[in-house]
């Protein structure tokens, strides 16, 4: 045996027994919902964040790496590789008159162009803010802090990529709210929300477990909508305080900070990291409530239209399932209509795969917005082989639904997978702004991909059910 | 069939977790190894797209360890002032758990961080080269120089002069 051998095993043969297991699946897909479900909006653009995918098209390399608000050359722009063009799926499409603008403007710590945001009013009833840094009029970000390979130039943000920033549905007057936390931004202003952060290529040596940016790089930033009530908000940051007033009759804020020295210490890059010296950033209303931006917020001033409330015999259709034992072996859209009056949901990111189950039912109710949709949940037989557990539940759908249209949705089966299947279709229209609680454990996606998951919710209003066998 | 995002991460989970675990286990109590499990597959979560599909173990080690030094300093933050002013007077080096072997135990503590874990990823974790090249993130050539110093400063540290490792590796690397 040799020395390195012996050293070896020397090592090898002091390693610790290990007691304890790690904590149940169940307890880190907690964790990541909380995470998700910060807000009912969160999980929605997460959930359409599986189509679309942001690319960032045609970037011109090389470039002045000195840049200057009066001369920054302009490069390609930020475009989705994913657009929607319907004005009744998902998000919609942004509104032509609503893409001004507004005449905010926040200073950057280092200089530069100053940062501003504009309000994408969508077909669905939507509000999406939009932040970047302003050259010559246009909106767009910078190929700097590790952007855009540090191009230096300017790079359009078109009205499509609100769909990146969040969006809020606006209440029965027309007002919003979007009461948003200091967060760390690339100082591109390039958001690095939802994966994004792919394009801020920040290489700090060391970490492989995500991009970590330098202080120099990143920003941090805070942008909302307070509504019509808001009457001020005060900052209070490395030691001192400051006052800002909202602007206008959505009470749009912006701020902007240097970035936390330690914002890149984290073991997420740049990303959740909350420094124990994050800012506190406390909105003042004319009601006489405050609230801490970032944190639960309630929509003060803003008056939601109720969640439908359709009774059973409004709602009741029967359901259909039929089994395919070979699939086509195409993969369905996320969302098509056949044109026929038929609405298919593919369960977003699965393939159809070999074998599949196909629910179908008339939608008596119609939705017409984003708050409201229709889903299904299966329990069925535990059976060896058969990945996904006892529970699943769909996504459910995400699109303008007419009464009285076929619905159909499509969920993918291992081959392993026969017994028995009992099938509930239900609708559930939800209060904007809220969490349900109820609702974001009953329609997580992780339902289906947990062994012995034990809930059985059954969240919203029964459509129907019915039992199959799969042989 | 293609496995739907949730899935593979439940299969990534029911695969890898118990090593993670264990990984944590043994740097840390028992509560601090759940919850680094915990956080390390929070990060797998988001960073999805990033987690190879082949063999991801190497990659959730190299989040594992930077979530676990995260967790110290922390930890560290959380110490009183008194606490630190007396880290200040000199660093007290932090027991090593080697099992049935206290001379290696007290030899891995007075390693540096760096040196400790790639021995420790190599034969604890029985990791191959190519593994802690992911782990660490580092090159192929810079991972020998991180090992073969590694080995020398833990078998001066051992205070055995007999050692024939150093020599031969020396010559070698040279």
């Amino acid at each position: 045996m040799s020395g390195i051998d012996q050293l070896g095993q020397r090592i090898r043969a002091a390693t610790p027994a290990v007691d304890g297991a790690p904590p149940p699946l169940a307890r880190v897909i907690a964790a990541i919902e909380r995470e998700r479900s910060r807000s009912w909006w969160a999980r929605r653009v997460a959930a359409g964040r599986r189509t679309v995918v942001l690319a960032l098209a045609g970037v011109l390399v090389a470039g002045g790496a000195a840049w200057a608000a009066t001369a920054l050359l302009s490069g390609a722009s930020v475009a989705p590789a994913y657009v929607i063009a319907n004005p009744g799926v998902s998000y919609g499409v942004p509104i032509t008159s609503s893409l001004a603008i507004l005449p905010i403007r926040a200073a950057d710590p280092q200089g530069g162009p100053p940062w501003a945001m504009r309000v994408i009013r969508t077909t669905r009833g939507l509000d999406c803010i939009q932040v970047g840094r302003v050259v010559n009029g246009q909106l767009g970000v910078l190929g700097i802090g590790h952007a855009f390979h540090d191009d230096g130039r300017f790079h359009e943000l078109l009205p499509q990529d609100s769909l990146w920033l969040g969006c809020q549905p606006l209440d029965k007057h027309g007002n919003v709210f979007f009461a948003r936390g200091p967060s760390v931004q690339s100082a591109s202003a390039l958001s690095l929300a939802y994966n994004t952060t792919d394009q801020v290529r920040c290489n700090l040596p060391g970490f492989n477990g995500g991009p970590r940016c330098p202080p120099a790089a990143l920003r941090e930033v805070a942008d909302g909508l307070l509504g019509p009530d808001a009457k001020r908000i005060t900052v209070t940051t490395g030691g001192r305080t400051f006052t800002i007033k909202p602007y206008g009759r959505d009470g749009a804020y912006l701020i902007v900070l240097p970035s936390p020295a330690d914002a890149n210490a984290g073991p997420y890059g740049a990303l959740d990291h909350a420094p124990p010296d994050a800012p506190v950033m406390t909105a003042y209303f004319k009601t006489g409530q405050t609230c801490r931006l970032g944190h639960q917020c309630p929509a003060i001033g803003i008056d939601y239209a109720s969640p439908t409330n359709p009774s059973a015999a409004q709602l009741e259709s029967p359901v259909h399932v039929t089994y395919q034992p070979h699939g086509t072996g195409t993969t369905s859209p996320l969302l098509a209509s056949d044109g026929a009056g038929m609405v298919s949901v593919q369960q977003p990111g699965v393939d159809p795969g070999p074998a599949r189950l196909t629910i179908t039912f008339h939608a008596k109710i119609a939705v017409d917005n984003p708050n409201s949709f229709y889903d299904f949940q299966i329990t069925r037989s535990v059976v060896n082989g058969c990945f996904g557990g006892q529970y699943l539940v769909g996504d459910g759908t995400d699109n303008t639904i007419t009464a009285g249209r076929v619905v159909q949705f499509t969920i993918p089966l291992d081959a392993a997978c026969h017994g028995t299947y009992r099938v509930r279709v239900f609708y559930i229209s939800v209060p904007p702004g809220e969490d349900l609680p109820a609702v974001n454990v009953a329609i997580t996606p992780f339902a289906g991909a947990l062994a012995g998951h034990t809930r059985t919710p059954t969240p919203g209003h029964t459509v129907g059910t019915t039992v199959t066998t799969i042989p | 069939m293609q496995d739907s995002e949730e899935v593979a991460f439940a299969r990534l989970y029911e695969r890898h977790s118990s090593a993670v675990y264990a990984y944590a286990r043994r740097r840390s109590d028992v509560q601090v190894a759940e919850e680094v499990t915990a956080r390390v597959f929070m990060v797998a979560w988001r960073r999805r797209a990033a987690v190879p599909a082949e063999d991801a173990l190497p990659w959730l080690y190299g989040v594992a360890r930077r979530v676990l030094a995260e967790e110290r300093r922390s930890e560290r933050r959380r110490r009183s002032l008194g606490q630190r002013l007396r880290d200040l007077g000199g660093r007290e080096a932090e027991p090593v758990a080697a099992a049935g072997d206290g001379v290696l135990g007290a030899a891995l503590a007075r390693l540096s961080d760096a040196d400790r874990e790639v021995l420790l990823l190599r034969y604890w974790e029985d990791l191959s080269p190519e593994q802690l090249v992911v782990a660490l993130g580092c090159s192929r050539s810079a991972l020998a120089v991180r090992l073969h110093r590694a080995r020398r400063r833990l078998a001066g540290a051992l205070g055995d002069p007999g050692t024939p490792v150093l020599g031969h590796e020396e010559v070698g690397a040279a």
